[in-house]
């Protein structure tokens, strides 16, 4: 009986601790077989995205130890538990003690600065962008840039620079299929070619090459042909290689701030 | 419409419908009336009148309005949006914080802006949003974490995004913001908080803060000694519901809301400046030009968050630039906009808690009415003869119309504490369910308060009004229904049950040439047109 009580007891305290740290948001999931636990799940439901070693592909380098969506246990388990909304970041369904470990094996990714080596010139990055590339005509940055391809201000927060490397060099490989190129042909002989921004049964819209939004009803279309390439050209060939790092280092360095009271 | 005319508007009409070539610049807004196919601005025009000059719908044929299309939200929150319609572009706020941007045709989306939100948001009233600003290429909106985005009109990307102040403590943006000159105007919730209020703005391109009026005057301050000891720094005040803005003078009316705690004023002895107040400031330093504060001491809860309807029309004999007024303390005040010279101030709804003000506008508060320990039951009730919801003045008809509520509380008193981010409002209040509530739209000459008609509607509205050169005037109701009545009579001339409550009001504007109405309801957003 009085075992009984002390287990319970014991029982109860433990249980108090741990709901007290997930209150203040620390993870209670930190033991080594957690973050072995946790690196197995990475492997098999963030590796696609993140890269097996965490180094990043169309989802972020998860090494850097910065994370924008909160770095605080309680935001990364946050991010994860609930994926981010609008973003690639999928809400993955996982309950909450996978999540933890999950976490634990993500801290223990963290590398400094150094040994993540991102090759190139920021500087001359920057410049190839706004003239040689020309990126800017369909590319925004800070507000500033054109609208047919995706807003580039925050891609260092969202990439890896491998992502950024093979969308440069080779854009149809990893193509983002919210961006395919749109060709429509109207009833009245008028031919419109875009990026496509929603459709339905009856209707479809889209902004056109010249940036304008449209709203179409299907009654007055003769074709809609979208192809499995983007707009992005290939710069196979334009840039050497050097410059090809330059342009993914100053790309890589795009991440801005968010804004604190 | 005279050929002549209706083609010049075509040809308006089609060199802005290859949407988005014209930028919003601020002089559009500032003439935004001779625009009436867009809604340029929360309230339409600066001066507040919520009026529009299209008659293609009209008395003779709105009856045979018909649904063009329902945009259903992803959410269960209230819907106070008024969106904005820009050169064949609808633009609108979904609750807590995201952004739209469709087509009026076809009611489907272009884009959309969703906010990851903190995980914990103090709001009073819930995760509201009353709808952007519009200035050049960008749209501008305040979230419920307290911060002002920049979003590229085309694409809904962020462009800037600043932190106005701290959510943890409070603080949240509902508030539609205010684009003027280069600048955005924003003010701030948190009054159940207690917050220190203020009014910002930014400027437009950078998102750099220009100049920030606070409701509640620091030391040093004129009008700091009317707050007891430090309470001052929990002071409430807040600025939740979009001004009107009057260029020639370059002055910016803003309605400021409740002291903090909203019903224990012994922590906060005196007047309690600016709460319950319209503040008059200079569009370009934010400096204070003058001000009146309808409730001083207030402890009923009774924000002065009304639209500021501002009107030039002769007042006995005499034309004025005016200040219209009709507040949720149940008294209508008219003031000379310019001077600040208070001109009428007369009850318009039902009141128990004063018996009469003095010629400054300042009220005798009976002894009875105060909450108290037992509870005190006062009409009107906390919230107020009219709430925030829009009225609209129709220079066609030359009358006021507005929304104006008989709902009594039963107020109590009780202890207080402030702690950062918790509810700070010195007790509780409770609705009189043997005290039904009911309200009418009513039509009142706007110099002298003279009732023309009253609507009655079932039970108190929520609903903000439109009116329109076809002689209507728009509204919804509590249960759900939307309607039209005739702007000269009162008579009603269309109705249709939506099932969801209407807490918002209004807009109208055409697309491809035709006149839509479009109005939230539940937790979407309704158009209708002619055939
Ligand atoms: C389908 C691709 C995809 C998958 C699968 C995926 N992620 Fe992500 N993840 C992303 C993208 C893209 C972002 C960047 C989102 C943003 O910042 O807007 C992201 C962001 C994150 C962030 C936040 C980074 C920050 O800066 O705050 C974390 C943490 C994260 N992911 C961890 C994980 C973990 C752990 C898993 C597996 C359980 C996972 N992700 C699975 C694509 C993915
Ligand atoms: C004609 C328009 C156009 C030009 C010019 C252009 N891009 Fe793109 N870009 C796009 C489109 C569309 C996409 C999205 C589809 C895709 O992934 O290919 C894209 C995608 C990208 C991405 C991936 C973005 C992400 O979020 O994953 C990067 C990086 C990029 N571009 C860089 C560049 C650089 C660097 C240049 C100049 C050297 C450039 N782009 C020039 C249209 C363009």
């Amino acid at each position: 009986m009085g075992t009984k009580w002390i287990t319970g007891f014991i029982v109860a305290c433990a249980a108090l601790t741990l709901w007290a740290q997930q209150e203040e948001g620390r993870n209670p999931y930190t033991s080594a077989e957690d973050v072995a636990a946790g690196a197995d799940l990475f492997g098999k439901r963030c590796a696609l995205c993140h890269g097996a070693d965490g180094s990043g592909g169309t989802g972020p380098d998860l090494r850097r130890g910065q994370f924008r969506h909160g770095g605080s246990d309680a935001g990364l388990f946050r991010s994860i538990r609930f994926g981010i909304s609008d973003s690639g970041m999928p809400r993955l369904g996982m309950p909450d003690e996978r999540v933890w470990q999950v976490v634990a094996h993500v801290r223990s990714l963290s590398r400094s600065a150094k040994e993540i080596d991102v090759p190139g010139n920021a500087v001359q990055g920057k410049q190839l962008y706004l003239g040689k590339g020309d990126c800017s005509r369909c590319h925004t940055i800070n507000g500033v840039g054109g609208r047919l391809g995706p807003d580039l201000s925050d891609i260092g927060w969202l990439r890896s620079t491998r992502h950024i490397k093979s969308s440069i060099i080779d854009p149809d490989q990893d193509i983002d299929r919210r961006y395919l190129s749109l060709h429509i042909l109207k009833k009245d002989g008028q031919a419109i070619q875009g990026v496509p921004l929603n459709e339905d049964s009856y209707s479809i819209q889209l902004m056109d090459l010249q940036e304008n939004l449209h709203s179409l009803w299907k009654r007055d279309l003769d074709e809609i042909r979208q192809e499995e390439r983007s707009w992005m050209p290939s710069y196979q060939g334009t840039f050497s290689d050097s410059e090809v790092d330059d342009l993914v280092s100053y790309l890589y360095s795009l991440r801005r701030k968010t804004d604190q009271p | 419409m005279k050929p002549l005319v209706s083609i010049a508007l075509l040809i308006l009409i089609l060199s802005f419908s290859a949407s988005g070539l014209a930028q919003v610049t601020y002089q559009r807004i500032l003439h935004a009336e001779q625009e009436p196919e867009n809604w340029l601005t929360y309230s339409g025009t600066y001066d507040g009148h919520r009026y529009s000059r299209l008659d293609q719908i009209n008395r003779g044929n709105v009856q045979n309005l018909k649904l063009k299309w329902v945009f259903q939200m992803r959410t269960l929150e209230k819907v106070e949006t008024t969106p904005l319609v820009v050169d064949g572009v609808m633009y609108l706020t979904e609750p807590p914080s995201n952004a739209f941007a469709l087509d009026p045709g076809t009611g489907r989306t272009y884009w959309s802006y969703v906010r990851n939100l903190p995980e914990v948001i103090k709001t009073c009233c819930g995760r509201v949003n009353r709808g952007l600003a519009i200035l050049g290429e960008r749209l501008y909106l305040g979230t419920v974490d307290a911060h002002l985005v920049a979003l590229d009109s085309k694409t809904g990307s962020p462009i800037w995004d600043v932190a106005v102040a701290d959510p943890k403590a409070g603080y949240s943006i509902t508030v539609a913001p205010l684009a003027v000159k280069d600048k955005i105007i924003v003010g701030i919730s948190g009054g159940e908080f207690g917050i220190r209020g203020f009014l910002d703005a930014y400027d437009a391109e950078t998102g750099k803060r220009a100049w920030r009026f606070y409701t509640v005057p620091g030391p040093g301050e004129p009008g700091h000694e009317t707050w007891e000891g430090d309470s001052w720094k929990t002071g409430g005040a807040p600025t939740w519901l979009t001004g009107s803005f009057d260029p020639e003078l370059n002055l910016i009316y803003w309605g400021t809301g409740n002291p903090a705690p909203d019903f224990n004023g012994e922590v906060r002895k005196g007047d309690n400046l600016y709460s319950d107040s319209v503040v008059v400031l200079d569009a370009d330093t934010g400096k204070l030009k003058w001000y009146f504060q309808f409730t001083p001491h207030d402890v009923l809860d009774w924000d002065a968050a009304q639209i500021p309807v501002l009107l030039d029309a002769p007042f006995q004999g005499r034309p004025r630039k005016l200040l219209l007024w009709p507040n949720r303390n149940g008294f209508y005040y008219v003031f000379d906009r310019e001077t600040g010279e208070l001109l009428l101030a007369q009850q318009f709804g039902k009141q128990t808690w004063t018996d009469g003000l003095d010629s400054q506008g300042r009220p005798n508060v009976l002894p009875d009415v105060l909450p108290s320990e037992e509870g005190a039951l006062v009409f009107p009730g906390i919230q107020g003869a009219i709430n925030w919801h829009s009225t609209s003045y129709n220079p066609l008809t030359g009358l006021l119309y507005l929304p104006v509520r008989e709902v009594p509380t039963l107020n109590f008193t009780g202890d207080v504490s402030f702690s950062p981010g918790d509810m700070f409002l010195g007790s509780r209040w409770q609705a009189m369910p043997e005290e039904p509530s009911s309200a009418v739209v009513r039509a009142m000459v706007p110099q002298t308060g003279e009732v023309k008609w009253e609507y009655p509607l079932y039970r108190d509205t929520w609903g903000g009004l439109l009116s329109t050169a076809g002689n209507l005037v728009f509204s919804g109701t509590l249960e759900g229904q939307l309607f039209a009545l005739d702007s000269a009579t009162g008579e009603e001339l269309w109705h249709v049950n939506t099932g969801g409550r209407v807490n918002a009001a209004p807009i109208t504007y055409l697309h491809e040439g035709k006149q839509l109405v479009t109005m939230a309801a539940g937790n979407a957003l309704f158009t209708f047109g002619l055939e």
